[in-house]
């Protein structure tokens, strides 16, 4: 009796004080994902939103489309190659920062600006240079004499994807540089003193030091990367649309058109349902590997 | 040592705390800015309950309406103008930018927060009134003299016979030609009765790859009515058509239809007369900045391009009817939303607002009626060219799925223009969506 009384009177407080977040992790996550399952199988008549259950026809009609595939290998291309520039510039940039230089501070100040700048604005921006006729880039290559090389970037279907991508790489490059100048600058010196005394080169030092090193740190940067590309959405509708012809359609503008042109709430929930299935799998496969690996390490 | 230890934190906690909550009063003052509406006085809680009391205790009642940002200059005005018609309602006018207008008029509506009175494109109206959203109209423009409105924009608001709109916008679009282009190039000015092929014979002759071009279009998906805009008259000069005439089929594929599709592409990929990134172009947001630089010297417009040629004296340019006289008409109405909560006041502004002496003096753009011309800047000599080019105005299938069959012929224009696919397989392509659109 006294033992039950006890843990009532540790527990209660505690549940009492977790009850905010969880009404409010229920509300902004539980019933929206609840709410987009029951769309996906139901048919939405609007302006009434009846549900009308069909099954699966939601999904068989989406991934029956026509553009599905060209979405798909859009989306997968855009992930990979956004997050490869991404890390690419950002290693770069950290790897600079992480040495004590005059000026270091205030150039730093300078490379965060871009991830800084609201995304409509720099979408926009970016739409004025890139544009063909009369844009900065093509001007400027015009004016120096590299006429050959101004191009339709955004109008020409093998181009328009990968314009958005250095744009969007600019765009989010500075976070990647943060995290891991972050974890750049946690790195004992000893660790690098010890190497060069044992006669490791430069690249050897960063390829058994520094990326060891910074293993946590990456696995984590590279998990949000995915998720925001993934989503990403507001560089590619103001630049391209999706266009010319679909070519630059990702997986997120077309969920936008099927939900919101087409009105067709079951068919983008369908769409959505299977990307949160996706995602799931992932995460999951994730933590068996960093289960296993864990499992090694405690082992040892 | 440890006193100033802690002196210092607290010292700190305060910084801390002060620089958070200065933070916090930033972010709420930003967010009370960041409205973009136009209201009547901001006191009017306080004077509007005295003559509403005199009145005989009528509500004070906040009116809202939403508009299209070009009406910027006007709002302000409308709003003072129906305070002295009725001070006990407060008018707010709030101005969306076109980019998405649909998307967020849907949305509102579906949410529940429609305003009382939303502005309209009329090939938007189909698709808000089959899915239910929108108040006919019929019952109470009984007393509207309607020989006076242009026919056009009243068959836009008119679907399965009722009527779901009021319209305060009959846009005429003629073509507009920059002179100082057309001098350099010595060629003469276009003249009422050409047709495609003369439009393309002299976009040729001045067209300079790289310099200057002869015509501009619009293909960008991010304003699909500019593209149709461009691309419309072309198909109704050929003899094409998008549905047969009681919209049950598509006939984007027929034979004129194509040729149409041909000729307006080739003007990129063949003749290259018109700007090299113009298949991400919008008419306003691309085209217009070259007509005025002398890069583009052909270009279809309405009135809203004439305002703007008027604060821009260093164009010299023309007007003339566009090429097979064809063009799209533009017309905006006033909706009600089914959710809408002072519908009353709401048709009573509207109609107040259709009055032709208040619409020609307040309009933004192009009354819908004929009367209202009669006032500046209406009555102008460019404005006058422009009624009379209202009975060549055609308007696209009022059919629900209307906005869909739009991106999916800007889509499949789009993969002619680059390339991807030819005019008869755009075209069946296009048929195919259609139909299967129109059987929904």
């Amino acid at each position: 009796m006294n033992n039950f009384r006890k843990t009532v009177r540790n527990l209660v407080p505690v549940y009492v004080l977790l009850l905010p977040c969880m009404l409010l992790l229920l509300f902004m996550m539980v019933y929206p994902v609840y709410q987009t399952v029951r769309f996906s199988m139901a048919e939405v008549k609007l302006p009434s939103f009846e549900l009308i259950f069909v099954g699966l026809h939601n999904f068989i009609q989406i991934f029956s489309k026509e553009e599905m595939g060209i979405v798909f290998k859009n989306t997968l291309v855009w992930v990979i190659g956004s997050i490869v520039v991404k890390f690419m510039l950002g290693f770069w940039a950290a790897l600079t920062f992480n040495v004590h230089v005059r000026g270091g501070l205030l150039l730093r100040i300078i490379c965060l600006l871009p991830w800084t700048v609201p995304s409509i604005v720099s979408s926009n921006l970016w739409r004025w240079i890139l544009q063909s006729d009369i844009g900065l880039l093509n001007g400027s290559l015009r004016a120096y004499g590299l006429g050959d090389m101004a191009h339709n970037w955004l109008g020409d279907p093998n181009s328009a994807l990968y314009s958005v991508l250095v744009a969007n790489a600019w765009s989010g490059f500075p976070f990647v540089m943060i995290m891991l100048l972050a974890g750049m600058q946690g790195i004992s010196k000893e660790l690098y003193e010890a190497g060069s005394m044992d006669g490791a080169n430069a690249i050897q030092l960063f390829r058994y030091i520094t990326i060891p090193s910074l293993m946590p740190i990456i696995v984590i940067v590279l998990l949000l990367q995915m998720i925001q590309n993934l989503n990403s959405f507001d560089m590619l509708y103001v630049l391209t649309g999706g266009g010319p012809g679909g070519a630059s359609e990702t997986l997120s503008l077309f969920v936008y058109r099927i939900g919101f042109t087409n009105f067709d709430f079951g068919g983008a929930s369908a769409m959505s349902v299977a990307l949160l299935v996706l995602a799931i799998i992932l995460f999951s496969l994730y933590n068996l590997k960093s289960n296993k690996s864990g499992k090694r390490e405690g082992a040892k | 040592m440890k006193n100033r230890g802690d002196e210092t934190m607290k010292k700190k906690k305060r910084f801390d705390r002060q620089g958070i909550m200065l933070v916090i009063a930033l972010m709420l003052l930003a967010s009370a800015c960041s409205n973009n509406q136009v209201t009547g006085s901001s006191d009017s809680n306080t004077t509007n309950s005295d003559p509403a009391q005199q009145a005989g205790g009528q509500e004070p009642v906040t009116l809202t309406v939403w508009m299209g940002s070009w009406w910027a200059d006007s709002a302000p005005k409308i709003v003072e103008a129906y305070k002295q018609e009725h001070p006990e309602i407060t008018l707010k006018i709030e101005l969306l930018p076109i980019n998405g207008y649909l998307d967020k008029a849907v949305s509102s509506a579906l949410g529940g927060n429609a305003p009382d009175l939303l502005d309209l494109d009329g090939l938007m109206i189909p698709s808000m009134v089959s899915k239910n959203l929108l108040e006919p109209w019929d019952d109470y423009v009984k007393d509207l003299d309607r020989s006076d409105f242009f026919d056009a924009p009243w068959e836009a608001s008119t679907i399965n016979g009722k009527l779901y709109g009021l319209p305060n916008r009959g846009e005429s679009m003629v073509f507009f030609y920059n002179k100082t282009m057309f001098d350099e190039a010595g060629v003469s000015y276009p003249q009422e009765d050409w047709t495609q092929e003369d439009m393309l014979e002299i976009a040729k002759k001045i067209t300079v790859p790289g310099q200057k071009y002869g015509v501009g279009i619009a293909a960008s998906n991010s304003d699909p009515a500019n593209v149709l805009t461009s691309f419309s008259p072309v198909l109704w000069s050929f003899g094409g058509d998008f549905l047969n005439e009681d919209y049950t089929e598509a006939v984007i594929n027929s034979p004129e239809s194509v040729k149409a599709i041909t000729f307006w592409t080739e003007l990129y990929t063949k003749h290259k007369v018109v700007p090299e990134g113009s298949v991400n172009f919008a008419l306003t947001k691309d085209v217009q900045p070259m007509f005025l630089n002398n890069q583009v010297a052909m270009m279809p417009g309405s009135s809203a391009m004439v305002l703007l040629l008027e604060k821009n004296p260093q164009v010299k340019w023309g007007m003339v009817l566009q090429p097979n006289k064809f063009g799209r008409s533009g017309s905006w109405a006033f909706t009600i939303p089914v959710s809408a909560k002072h519908k009353e006041a709401a048709r009573e502004f509207a109609l107040w607002y259709v009055q032709p002496e208040i619409m020609g003096k307040y309009n933004a753009v192009f009354p819908s009626r004929k009367s209202a011309t009669h006032v500046p800047p209406w009555n102008s000599e460019e404005m006058q060219y422009l009624l009379s080019a209202a009975p060549y105005q055609k308007i696209l299938p009022p059919v629900p799925a209307w906005t869909e069959m739009q991106t999916v012929i800007v889509n499949e224009l789009q993969k002619v223009l680059t390339q991807v696919k030819s005019p008869q397989e755009a075209a069946d392509e296009m048929a195919k969506q259609m139909n299967a659109l129109l059987k929904k």
